[in-house]
């Protein structure tokens, strides 16, 4: 019992102590973004690896969901003869809740664990010593860029998620279940409101593309330089960055309702 | 930063310091010690050469001298800097700037080319414009005998010998005073080991560069060291090549010329077997 106890208290004291070591490596990326000079070229490689290489597995998951909201929701709200609106079920879901989550989930699987793993990879083939040893610090060049590109690409990628989620619930609605257009689209417009939905969704994405940036940049940053702690790094950034946006967006979206 | 000893300029002089000095320097990984009271002085302008079994703690000492890992205890002091007393990052990144660092795999940046990798700490350490950049890494290129057409070869698309040579290129493009190498012959053939060889020692003698380097190679260790540091389990001993080419220790000559007396083993195992129970345990081990 007392063994339990002792790991218990160890674990939760490491935890804190990781938390203590995140915001301390936040607070270093925030110093080295405002001193210039800003590595532009970096950051636009980076916004294409991480935006624009995410861009198919985004659009087909958004249409994909979509299709399957329409699906169910016209089921059922055609038990309650309100199947004109469908459009404001599918538009609340997709940008309130399930765009900025599905589109956290999915970048931190495609972006977010890539990010850890080049990072951890430099740090085995001591890269970031080299760039130490020429008096350069590697956050400013190695982490920097990617963290910056990854909370610009999150809202983006957000929105194109959301966009194509609301085409694949009207490609089903309209053209498979027959629903009138019109009635979807203005279902769609009467239910979702800017500052209470589409505001509060693009600005859950900006916060999970902190947590993203944060989460993965940190643990490539201190990844143990072999391949099982490069390997054990990118698992840990997925788990951490997804229970991270889980958590989170209740807390967002409690807050956010107050 | 601007240059101010260019390498090419033959008999230019030769960079002022480069003396680094380890004063009773103990060091642990987790409870495992890997230097117990390193006292070693590394002269200026000399290739020091460091060797010893592995696990011995060599690039471990590279990278103290580098400010890359704090020492639990003891002075490590470049030019009389104790770099294991500076706490802040840029009291550190000044005295790295009389520092250049040979990786044992290079360590260059994967995403960019040759040139870039060679130009990376100009643009970022000296007011250079480019011109100026692309005549230095073309200027240090040449030195290490890449034609102009690697340059836009990307690290992945190098043997291992060119690796070497760009990270040796990198090394020196910002003038260091002092060139710490770890393990320059480490997978390479013999011919290509033996180029490396060259080109460190006419770096030494055109630039007057105080270099440390790890090797395991005797027969280049032999040739290229003015002094030596030979790391055992229980001891360290330095000297010239002559002073230690006949020492009284069997070990330091098994290491200096890879001839081994089985013997010098069990000696060696034993001695393994005291440093990690601690010296009450001497007797019991030595029954």
């Amino acid at each position: 019992m007392l063994r339990l106890i002792s790991a218990v208290g160890e674990r939760s004291a490491r935890s804190i102590e990781q938390l203590g070591d995140i915001s301390i490596f936040g607070c270093q990326i925030v110093k080295c973004f405002l001193r210039p000079p800003l590595r532009f070229r970096p950051f636009v490689k980076e916004l294409h690896k991480l935006g624009v290489l995410s861009l198919l597995i985004i659009g087909i998951s958004g249409l994909a969901v979509g299709m399957v909201l329409a699906l169910q929701g016209y089921i059922e709200l055609s038990k309650y003869g309100s199947e004109s609106s469908l459009g404001g079920f599918v538009g609340i879901v997709l940008v309130r809740e399930l765009g900025p989550v599905l589109t956290g989930l999915l970048v931190t699987g495609r972006a977010g664990s890539a990010t850890t793993a080049e990072i951890g990879t430099m740090v085995a083939s001591e890269q970031l010593d080299g760039l130490r040893m020429m008096s350069v610090n590697p956050i400013d060049v190695v982490v920097v860029p990617r963290a910056l590109a990854m909370i610009l690409v999150m809202p983006l990628l957000n929105a194109i998620f959301t966009v194509l989620g609301l085409l694949g619930g009207w490609l089903v609605g309209v053209r498979v279940m027959g629903l009138d257009s019109g009635a979807y689209i203005g279902s769609l417009t009467a239910s979702v409101g800017f500052q209470e939905d589409v505001a509060s969704g693009l600005l859950k994405s900006v916060l999970f593309g902190v947590l993203v940036a944060l989460v993965s940049t940190y643990k490539g940053f201190n990844s143990a330089p072999t391949s099982e702690g490069v390997s054990h790094s990118t698992t840990m950034c997925v788990v951490t960055a997804s229970l991270a946006i889980l958590v989170s967006n209740y807390f967002f979206t409690a807050l956010w309702g107050m | 930063m601007v240059l101010t000893h260019p390498i090419s300029v033959d008999g230019a002089p030769r960079p002022e310091g480069g003396h680094v000095v380890l004063e009773g320097v103990r060091m642990e990984f987790s409870d495992r010690v890997i230097l117990r009271d390193l006292d070693c002085d590394f002269p200026a302008g000399k290739i020091s050469i460091i060797c010893g079994g592995s696990g011995s703690g060599k690039s471990t000492t590279l990278r103290l001298i580098g400010g890359l890992i704090r020492p639990q205890q003891g002075h490590i002091r470049v030019d009389g800097i104790d770099v294991a007393a500076l706490r802040r990052t840029s009291e550190l990144e000044k005295v790295r700037q009389k520092l250049g660092m040979l990786f044992q795999k290079g360590a260059l940046l994967d995403s960019t080319n040759v040139f870039d990798n060679v130009a990376f700490p100009l643009r970022e350490r000296t007011k250079l414009d480019g011109d100026e950049i692309s005549a230095r890494v073309r200027e240090c290129l040449l030195e290490v005998g890449l034609k102009p057409a690697d340059e836009r070869l990307l690290p992945s698309e190098l043997s291992g010998g060119m690796v070497k040579r760009v990270a040796l290129a990198r090394a020196i493009v910002t003038e260091p005073v002092i060139l710490l190498v770890d393990e320059p012959f480490s997978g390479l053939d013999p011919i290509t080991s033996r180029r490396i060889e060259l080109l460190l020692q006419k770096v030494n003698k055109r630039s007057g560069i105080t270099m440390i380097i790890v090797s395991h190679d005797p027969g280049s260790t032999m040739r290229l060291a003015d002094h030596l540091l030979v790391m055992l389990p229980d001891r360290y001993v330095q000297g010239t090549p002559d002073e230690l080419r006949n020492h009284e220790d069997p070990r330091v000559t098994s290491l200096l010329t890879h001839e081994v007396d089985d013997s010098i083993l069990e000696v060696d195992h034993m001695l393994d077997t005291v440093i990690q129970r601690g010296p009450t345990d001497l007797d019991s081990t030595w029954a």
